[in-house]
């Protein structure tokens, strides 16, 4: 009889929490945040997150949009697509967010794209690297992270003062790992560099010897790795064992160079990293003085500065929204997708404005973000010897 | 009482769309529908057949990228890529099955995972084919004559009609001739196949079933989500799965329903009344507790085998079961067991023993303990393969074949240690026994055709008129395993009846009887003789055997060292010292 | 050739790590037939504790890694207590579906107490790699690899030769008669989950000032050490050693000469195979069914 009473009450429960009806969301502008908030990614898509909060603090200091408050609207995706998915069901539904930021990893923003065109809500994307994302033809996107082909461009420059004449790859083995190996892969074949073995590693993986034995057996001169700050900073401690002599350039933004320094020590002596922001010289950012503010505010609350290298990216995201919001007028999803495309402004990363990308009629929006390169030197972050600037 | 709950709910479900207004809501019941199916195919295998797979999700997966994967390449239509998933996702239940279903126990589990891992590692991997970590995104959505199923609501009614299906056919395989064999080999093995049920094809079957279901879902899932990538094999997947079935009540079918809905229900419900940093350390936390005050699940309680209730038994003359009269009365084949060596590493538990059991016999075979009589037994049997010998039954051998493919051919034992289906009602034990009598396979079951109830009804008669015949009719509906030591006993006859048997071969049938039922056990015994069937049994007690045999066959040390009549082997010298021993000369 | 005796160096060292992961596994899920599933989540536990007592307490190197054997043993024969000896008459599977609830409780658990960020753990051996010939290996590794087989002897002596291995080994093999013979059943069953969890703990103590302490760390050695374990033999010790040298090493060749991509295929397919025709592990002897 109990056990009967207990089940009717568990269900009763679960179903209740689901029915009650949600708050009513009339004066502040909510804004829906997706991420990975646990399982394995969960460190950064907490930075991000944490970047999200410092923007919305930033905007209601300052009176809100057009006098009204700015709240963010938290999920997880626990790293799967299906709840990204759910989640942004959630989010439009019963939270009726007129805009979204989100999902962190390609998968998810994917799997919450078909949502977005079936309710007509537009989703900032502030981290995903495929290409595919701004190709499959969904007006609703608009991404202000650069997908590896873009960030493959932004080294091109530099690739004849790196010296890179064979490249090796080490990537983890997801669509973000493969894609920088295929968008890296093709752009140093068109600048006539060779291109030697691929290798990947599993995302959960944490011994690379194997693969790196192959590598060093390989005979080039540089190692493009692409993968998680904890990832790197076994693979770069592990070629340190097996004395691995060869420049690294870690790529994807995500290299967080402070923990690598911490974490892998001398290890990471040498490396060059990719990044999207360069909290250790924000001045020289193309807002300088924003930049400094954020890591100012960053470090204010306490928060790792290990994260600024992602956590910038929340904070874009937000004020791209915020800045919608406030072109459009109204906090209404169709009117802030078209206000999306009338956007011209500065973040922490630099410009942000988005340019029409995918088939026509139905472009997504890519923006086209800074690109740095920075150097482990002495223990400390650097700008490689030859960048005078950016 | 029941229709009309089962009515009631009907009518529930159909309306959800109109009272469910959110469209969130409807995401959920659509999520929860696509796991009812996938809960209901794991109880096949987890519940019912007592497997526990935990590679669920590579079925699963296989059928939601097939049917993804025809869809974009090949522009199948979903109504083709269905099927196609299903057959897909059951050929690896077919290849799993039978390569696995050679362990049991942890083994299989550790197959399963292992199976599940390499599938996924492959949907990462094989890029060409599954375009790997990106994903196929853009599954288009089923459409019908011209109308799409793009809308949740239309939707909601495609995977309410996936469900119920899934459960009909669960329920019909359930409370058939296919699904007794099922709780069967969950319940205890060895008899099982000594009634002649194949192990390996029963499970390979319920693999191959639990799979194509699992394929189903995964294709709805497809098309629903319009994207598919290699987190489906997540064995975050199979772990709710697991979940969905064994705390919602594994082995009912109501069970996974309740389970999926709840599992579906509840991270949903956490999300929204508990902040994100706490939500899965409350699943954990709940989901311990669950187990905790609800071990066997929520819809707890044991195996209800859909046994329909046919009223009570006819009364018929208790006169012996129908099939053992032999219409020309003659007896049937002989056993011959001719030079027959065994041995457990370094002792030979029999030694070249010979004897030859008449037709229409009750031949004993006595000995001390250790003579090595349940060993000839195990032999004889199919379940122990000796070193070397013959066995012949009429002229068919049965060295070396299966144990039941040997109680096919009329050659059926019980064994020494009281053995029966503990979960299983008297009537379904008997019932059991009768699988070979009857016929109904899989498609017959599922499509539920009339000559399968029939078949049933003639089946459960005969039951009824074995389990008169033992004795235990005020029984019939009482779980086997809460009877009383010595109607266990009677339980275990009445099964080995059941297969019709043309040689009974009993191991200790008294043993703890009281003298009581020693008298009704030997009543029996000689009425079984009477309808024509041979009997070997292995006994100790003295006065049984010998008011009772016809021939009485004695062994020690794993060799025959008398052979005759009982009045004879009381009086054999070699017997008597056999069992007290020898005077030191 | 330089290339073949690295990966086998690589190998040996990997497939070290992987014996320890299997050992304790390998009693619990040997002896107990518990489908252990929290037994990644005692390994975390172990590199966690090992961290916080560096960090947080102050002790040295050593002191810390015995200090979270000690965690793990007392967490597993709470958990023991808490939450399986009330359902030790229930099936596999509820016993099985606990464990999962712990795992999740206890890894989110982690994540909220220590944030999702990997922790590096501080040692004090050098860094710069041995070199032995062509080869290069870590001190730390090496080390790890000396303290493995330490404690896989010292596991393997107390089962075979200590009164209280006797009593597991018995316990496991006959409940009702050892309890006859005056073995405290419970007492067994705490001894063993309790022992089982510290060489986790201590495998985790071991490994992660190698690879970083982060919350998921303990998924991929959960599976890793079933692996082991099926290889090895349920409840054969030196089976499992055994089997986590042969794991690693074919990992490593496989990962290094065939494709990187599918290298935890390589463990997934040897199970398979191992399964099917060997199904008691590749290191007792077969035994005969019937």
């Amino acid at each position: 009889m109990l056990k009967r009473w207990s089940w009717m009450l568990l269900v009763s429960l679960s179903v209740g929490a689901l029915v009650a009806p949600a708050g009513f969301a009339q004066a502040p502008i909510r804004i829906g945040v997706i991420e990975p908030l646990s399982g394995p990614v969960a460190a950064s898509g907490n930075y991000v997150r944490m970047g999200a909060e410092i923007a919305r603090d930033w905007i209601n200091a300052r009176g809100g949009v057009s006098g009204r408050k700015v709240e963010l609207v938290i999920e997880d995706n626990k790293s799967d697509p299906k709840e990204a998915a759910s989640a942004a069901e959630k989010l439009i539904v019963r939270d009726k967010v007129p805009a979204i930021m989100g999902a962190w990893g390609s998968s998810m923003t994917l799997a919450a794209m078909p949502k977005l065109e079936e309710y007509g809500v537009p989703m900032v994307v502030e981290t995903s690297s495929a290409s595919t994302i701004t190709k499959r033809g969904n007006p609703w996107i608009f991404r202000i992270s650069p997908p590896s082909e873009m960030e493959a461009l932004g080294l091109e420059q530099y690739l004849d003062k790196l010296a890179v004449k064979r490249a090796d790859f080490l990537a983890v083995n997801t669509d973000w790992g493969r894609g920088a190996v295929t968008a890296f892969g093709d752009m140093l074949k068109k600048k006539g560099a060779a291109v030697g073995a691929a290798e990947f590693m599993d995302q959960k993986d944490t011994d690379m010897n194997a693969q790196i034995t192959k590598i060093k057996g390989g005979g080039g001169d540089t190692l493009f790795l692409t993968t998680a700050v904890e990832q790197i900073t076994l693979v770069l401690k592990q070629s340190q064992e097996q004395r691995l002599t060869r420049k690294i350039i870690t790529t994807g933004g995500s290299s967080s160079p402070s923990q690598l320094i911490k974490q892998a020590g001398p290890a990471a002596e040498g490396s060059y990293h990719i990044v999207f922001f360069m909290p250790w010289f924000p001045e020289a950012m193309p807002d300088g003085k924003l930049a400094k503010a954020f890591v100012d505010e960053w470090t204010k609350r306490g928060h790792p500065f290990e994260g600024l290298t992602e956590g910038f990216r929340g904070h874009d995201g937000i004020a791209t929204i915020a800045e919608a919001v406030k072109i459009a007028g109204k906090d209404e999803p169709k009117a802030i997708q078209a206000a999306l495309w009338k956007v011209s402004f500065t973040g922490v990363n630099g410009p942000i404005k988005f340019e029409k990308d995918g088939p026509a009629g139905k472009e997504s929006g890519q923006s086209k973000p800074s690109i740095f390169v920075v150097q482990i030197k002495d223990g400390k972050v650097a700008l490689p010897d030859f960048l005078a600037k950016k | 009482m029941r229709r009309t709950l089962g009515a009631l709910v009907g009518v529930a479900l159909l309306a959800l769309p109109l009272w469910l207004t959110s469209a969130y809501h409807l995401h959920v019941a659509i999520m929860a529908g696509i796991f009812t199916i996938l809960a209901l195919s794991l109880n096949l295998l987890l519940g019912y057949t007592g497997q526990l797979s935990l590679g669920h999700a590579a079925f699963f997966g296989i059928g939601a990228y097939t049917s993804a994967l025809l869809a974009l390449c090949l522009e199948w239509p979903f109504w083709l890529g269905l099927p196609a998933a299903a057959v897909a996702a059951g050929l690896a239940g077919w290849a799993i099955g039978r390569l696995a279903l050679k362990v049991r126990g942890a083994y299989f589990v550790l197959v399963t995972i292992s199976f599940a891992g390499v599938i996924a590692l492959v949907s990462v991997n094989w890029m060409e084919l599954t375009n790997g970590p990106l994903g196929l995104p853009g599954v288009p959505a089923p459409s019908l004559a011209g109308v799409s199923f793009r809308t949740k609501t239309a939707y909601y009614y495609l995977v309410l009609v996936g469900a119920a299906g899934a459960y009909l056919l669960c329920r019909r395989l359930v409370r058939s001739r296919v699904g007794r064999a099922f709780l069967a080999l969950r319940e205890n093995e060895p008899l099982a196949e000594s009634v002649g049920i194949d192990p390996t094809r029963t499970l390979v079957l319920a693999a191959v079933v639990s799979a194509a279901l699992a394929g189903v879902a995964g294709s709805l899932y497809a098309h629903y989500t319009r994207f598919v990538s290699p987190e489906v094999f997540l064995f975050n997947y199979t772990v709710t799965m697991v979940i969905m079935v064994v705390a919602g009540g594994k082995g009912t079918l109501a069970g996974p329903v309740v389970g999926a809905l709840v599992f579906t229900v509840l991270p949903e419900a956490l999300r929204e009344a508990v902040a994100w940093q706490w939500q899965m350390l409350a699943y954990g936390v709940l989901l311990v507790l669950l187990v905790f005050f609800l071990p066997r699940g929520i819809v707890g309680g044991g195996v209800a085998v859909g046994t329909r209730d046919e009223g009570p038994p006819r009364g018929l003359p208790a006169e012996g079961p129908a099939q053992q009269r032999r219409a020309d009365g003659s007896p049937g084949p002989a056993l011959q067991v001719e030079n027959l060596s065994a041995d457990f590493g370094g002792v030979a538990a029999l030694a070249d023993v010979s004897f030859t059991v008449r037709p229409g016999t009750i031949t004993s075979l006595i000995g001390p303990n250790g003579a090595g009589k349940t060993t000839a037994f195990n032999a004889i049997t199919g379940f122990l393969r000796p070193r070397r010998g013959r066995v012949t039954f009429g002229d068919a051998s049965l060295l070396g074949r299966r144990a039941c493919d040997i109680a096919a051919r009329g050659v059926v034992r019980t064994f020494q240690k009281t053995s029966v289906f503990p979960a299983l009602t008297v009537a379904d034990n008997v019932m059991v026994g009768l699988h070979l009598a009857g016929s109904a396979g899989f498609a017959a079951i599922v499509a539920s055709r009339p000559r399968v109830w029939a078949e049933e009804s003639r089946l459960r008669a005969e039951a009824a008129d074995i389990v008169e015949f033992v004795g235990l009719q005020h029984r019939r509906a009482v779980t086997a395993g809460s009877l009383p030591y010595g109607e266990q006993r009677l339980v275990e006859l009445a099964v080995a009846l059941a297969a019709r048997p043309r040689l009974l071969l009993l191991d200790e049938p008294g043993a703890g009887m009281t003298g009581a039922e020693k008298e009704r056990l030997v009543e029996l015994i000689r009425r079984l003789r009477e309808q024509g069937l041979t009997v070997l049994l292995v006994e100790h007690d003295m006065r049984l055997v010998m008011g009772i045999s016809d021939t009485v066959i004695v062994l020690n040390h794993g060799r025959v060292i008398a052979e005759g009549p009982p009045a004879t082997m009381q009086a054999h010298p070699d017997v008597i010292r056999a069992y007290l021993g020898g005077r030191r000369a | 050739m330089d290339a073949l005796l690295q990966h086998l160096v690589n190998g040996l060292v990997l497939g070290g790590t992987y014996a320890l992961l299997g050992i304790g596994l390998t009693l619990i899920f040997g002896l107990m037939n518990l489908v252990n599933f929290a037994h990644g989540e005692l390994y975390t536990l172990g590199a966690y504790a090992t961290f916080a007592a560096l960090a947080l307490g102050g002790l040295n190197f050593f002191a810390a890694v015995a200090l979270a054997i000690a965690l793990g043993a007392v967490v597993g024969a709470a958990c023991e207590r808490l939450l399986l000896r009330p359902l030790r008459g229930e099936s596999i599977d509820t016993t099985m579906l606990v464990m999962i609830g712990l795992w999740i409780a206890l890894q989110n658990g982690e994540l909220l107490a220590w944030g999702g960020v990997a922790k590096s753990i501080p040692h004090p051996f050098p860094t710069a790699p041995l070199t032995l010939g062509p080869v290069g290996i870590a001190p730390l590794r090496l080390f790890v690899m000396a303290t493995a087989l330490v404690l896989i002897v010292a596991a393997w002596l107390l089962i075979q030769r200590t009164r209280l291995g006797r009593a597991m080994r018995a316990t496991f093999q006959d409940r009702e008669t050892a309890a006859l013979m005056g073995v405290r059943i419970d007492r067994i069953h705490t001894a063993t989950f309790a022992f089982g969890s510290a060489l986790a703990a201590a495998a985790g103590a071991l490994l992660g000032p190698i690879f970083l302490a982060y919350p998921s760390m303990g998924d991929l050695a959960s599976l890793k050490a079933f692996s082991v374990v099926i290889l090895g033999g349920l409840g054969n010790l030196p089976g499992a050693t055994l089997g986590g040298l042969l794991l690693g090493i074919a990992e490593e060749l496989g990962a290094g000469y065939v494709s990187s991509g599918y290298r935890d295929a390589v463990g997934f397919v040897i199970i398979i195979l191992v399964l099917l025709f060997r199904p008691s592990g590749l290191f007792t002897r077969a035994e005969r069914i019937g």
